[in-house]
């Protein structure tokens, strides 16, 4: 009796063949690896180019198969647009995190946004800025302790938490907006969907796509990773709420 | 009606601002992007009206900070890019400048300098010698910088800039002023194609039937920063020996010499023939590269002149370069307008009859 | 009789996690007691029957897990 062997799932191509240097129950490791079997099931990772953030995913060249290119804190957008511009036929996508996306480069996230350029912009939220210690971000919520508010986040004088999907959505340009929860193997489906969903979407010209992924940071959360993703579910979800926000161009309400 | 001539001159009556963007479309910029501020606010609206026409990409960024990081981009993606502002401006394009250092990135950034510092006046000035010359940005880099002194320098040392930038996969600022950007003048046009873009093996092309290329200044790994800023400095010392430029009037038998660039330059040129006429024997030297600075030539006609006279639209800056090439082989006297004011060739005259007064003193 | 479905983890890329034990509805991978190169307990199939759900390899944040299905097994899909 032969016992022959097929693949049911194995490692992305796209996925560099190395250890990730994440923290375990990281977000970033679970994205690359979507985007890695994204880019082998839609065939394009030969003319797919990155743009990097300065953040944990600043490493992201040693792991996603493509052409990549570091950009300065925030500027992953504006970067992105110069590739996009001067090569439309690659597939350019901007992987940012809460710091890059969503306070220093605001500016760029909205006007890159704005102008509906063809790319993919995807937002790993997870409320803290992990490289350099799980400093407050623009997402972290209220009573939550950081570095830099140590007594947990008062609206008052720091600041209620962006959500940018619900921010995005008032400009006319975009095309997707959606905002997906790493919170369980369906959430974790749905995330890849919804980057299927936005990589076609730039292939056909369609114009801007934004993924927001509600992530899990084990190390800043202090939960085990399999609390981290129930602390997604149960508390993130509730503040940022994971639905399709812009769908082929239309806005759909809640 | 006379048929123009193939290879016939073209010449137009035009701005400096104009002039440079034209340039660049010329030698063959594809990719523009910039933000409104004065004084060059019609190098901006050129590239907004022409760039398109020629098949390129113009946009107008939310700041100037945006602008040089797409600037970033379409020059990582392989296209001869630009981007201008001025003073204030180029400060906010300093982060950018030094990741393209850092990436060896070419492209060209034009800075039509206005007073300074902080929002100032939008007088011309030549109060970014430093910032451009010295860093402006952060880590051990450096960029050329090309300082035009007519229109039609303003043209040629842009479509020279773009060359430069490729051959040695730097930026390149050309250091120019309100009073050069906003001027017009009869010059003659680049002719001929675009200079081809040479492959670029490096650039981010998608990985097709290749490994990926990836474009980065982070260096953590232990020693690898040090190689790289190593490589970087052999680069630099590449462009020290062979990109030097500078012009020298009257020098031969000069005993003051004037030292100036750009905008002053030109006005210093007259006062030295006006000073000639009045027996004063003073002579010019213009760096047309301030990086990098030409030195040698300066400091060989320090020693046969003993004394120079630095005018400049600051309060000292290229001073300290051409206090450093003297060697203490010569007197170094300055005569500095900063804030926004233009001197007057009376004015350079009687710096320099002042100088050569007091030089008698002493 | 012969594993329907069989796991494979790649040892040395395993953080572990365990998420993938925690998820899986058969209990088919337990963590191992052996450590790999960091000193981490990674998780081994435990002889259980896999059903070849998938999602171990789906949730695994280290594309650690490859799942096969062996030609003598029903072409049931489970999902």
């Amino acid at each position: 009796m032969k016992n022959k062997r097929q693949v049911i799932y194995a490692r992305p191509a796209s996925l560099i063949r190395r250890p990730m240097h994440y923290c375990e129950g990281c977000g970033h490791s679970l994205v690359h690896k979507l985007m890695a079997e994204v880019m082998d099931e839609l065939r394009i990772r030969q003319r797919t180019v990155g743009v990097a953030p300065v953040g944990c995913a600043v490493f992201a060249y040693y792991y996603l198969k493509c052409d990549i290119s570091e950009a300065p804190h925030g500027r992953t957008p504006a970067v992105a647009t110069g590739i996009k511009r001067t090569r439309p036929e690659s597939i350019v996508f901007s992987y940012q995190g809460d710091g890059d996306l969503a306070a220093i480069g605001m500016a760029e996230t909205i006007h890159t946004a704005n102008r509906g350029e063809n790319i993919t912009v995807i937002f790993m939220n997870n409320t803290v800025y992990g490289m350099t210690g799980g400093q407050m971000a623009p997402t972290t919520l209220p009573g939550q302790q950081t570095p830099t508010c140590p007594s947990g986040r008062e609206p008052q004088t720091m600041g209620a938490p962006i959500r940018v999907c619900e921010l995005l959505n008032t400009l006319e340009r975009p095309y997707h907006i959606e905002r997906v929860a790493l919170d369980s193997v369906q959430g974790i489906l749905r995330t890849k969907k919804a980057l299927t969903t936005a990589f076609r979407a730039q292939m056909e010209g369609k114009g801007y796509s934004f993924v927001e992924i509600l992530s899990p940071c084990p190390t800043y959360f202090r939960l085990t990773p399999r609390e981290s993703l129930l602390y997604v579910k149960n508390t993130l979800s509730r503040r940022f709420p994971p639905r399709i926000f812009r769908k082929e161009g239309v806005v759909l309400n809640a | 009606m006379q048929k123009k001539k193939k290879n016939s001159n073209e010449r137009v009556l035009i701005t400096g601002n104009e002039a440079l963007a034209e340039a660049a479309m010329r030698a063959g910029c594809r990719f523009y992007a910039g933000y409104p501020i004065t004084p060059q606010n019609e190098l901006t609206a050129y590239m907004a009206k022409n760039m398109p026409k020629r098949g390129g990409t113009f946009i107008q960024a939310e700041s100037e900070l945006a602008a040089i990081n797409m600037v970033l981009g379409a020059s990582a993606a392989g296209a001869r890019a630009m981007t201008s502002s001025s003073s204030p401006g180029i400060s906010l394009k300093q982060e950018g400048i030094s990741y393209m250092a850092g990436c060896q990135l070419p492209a060209v950034i034009a800075n039509i300098q206005r007073g300074g510092p902080g929002l100032g006046s939008i007088d011309p000035s030549q109060g970014d010698y430093f910032q451009a010359v010295k860093g402006g940005g952060h880590g051990d880099y450096r960029i050329i910088v090309l300082a035009p002194m007519s229109v039609q320098e303003m043209h040629d040392l842009t479509v020279e800039a773009f060359l430069l930038a490729d051959r040695y996969r730097v930026p390149v600022m050309i250091l120019a002023d309100g009073r050069l950007g906003q001027m017009m003048e009869p010059i003659s046009l680049h002719r001929g194609a675009p200079p081809p873009v040479t492959a670029k093996a490096w650039a981010l092309t998608g990985a097709a039937g290749r490994k990926p290329n990836c474009i980065r200044s982070l260096l953590v790994n232990e020693g690898e920063l040090e190689k790289h800023n190593y490589k970087l400095q052999k680069c630099y010392g590449a462009i020290s020996r062979r990109e030097q430029r500078h012009e020298l009037a009257l020098a031969g038998d000069c005993d003051l010499l004037v030292a100036a660039w750009g905008t002053c330059a030109r006005i210093a040129k007259g006062a030295v023939l006006k000073a000639r006429a009045r027996g004063l024997k003073a002579g010019l030297f213009r760096p047309v590269t301030l990086w990098p600075f030409p030195s040698a030539p300066l400091a060989s006609a320090l020693r046969r002149a003993r004394a120079a006279l630095v005018v400049e639209m600051n309060c000292g800056q290229m001073l300290e370069d051409v206090r450093i090439a003297s060697g203490g082989n010569a007197e170094i006297f300055f005569s500095g307008y900063p804030g926004g004011r233009v001197p007057s060739e009376t004015d350079i005259f009687k710096a320099i009859c002042r100088t050569a007064a007091e030089k008698r003193r002493r | 009789m012969p594993a329907r479905y069989q796991i494979r983890v790649i040892r040395h890329f395993c953080k572990g996690c365990e998420l993938c034990v925690g998820i899986c509805p058969r209990k088919a991978i337990v963590l191992s007691g052996k450590v790999n190169k960091s000193g981490v307990h990674f998780p081994e199939p435990n002889g259980n029957p896999c059903s070849g759900c998938g999602q171990c390899a789906v949730i695994c944040p280290e594309a650690a897990i490859e799942i096969f299905m062996l030609s003598d097994a029903k072409k049931e899909k489970k999902q």
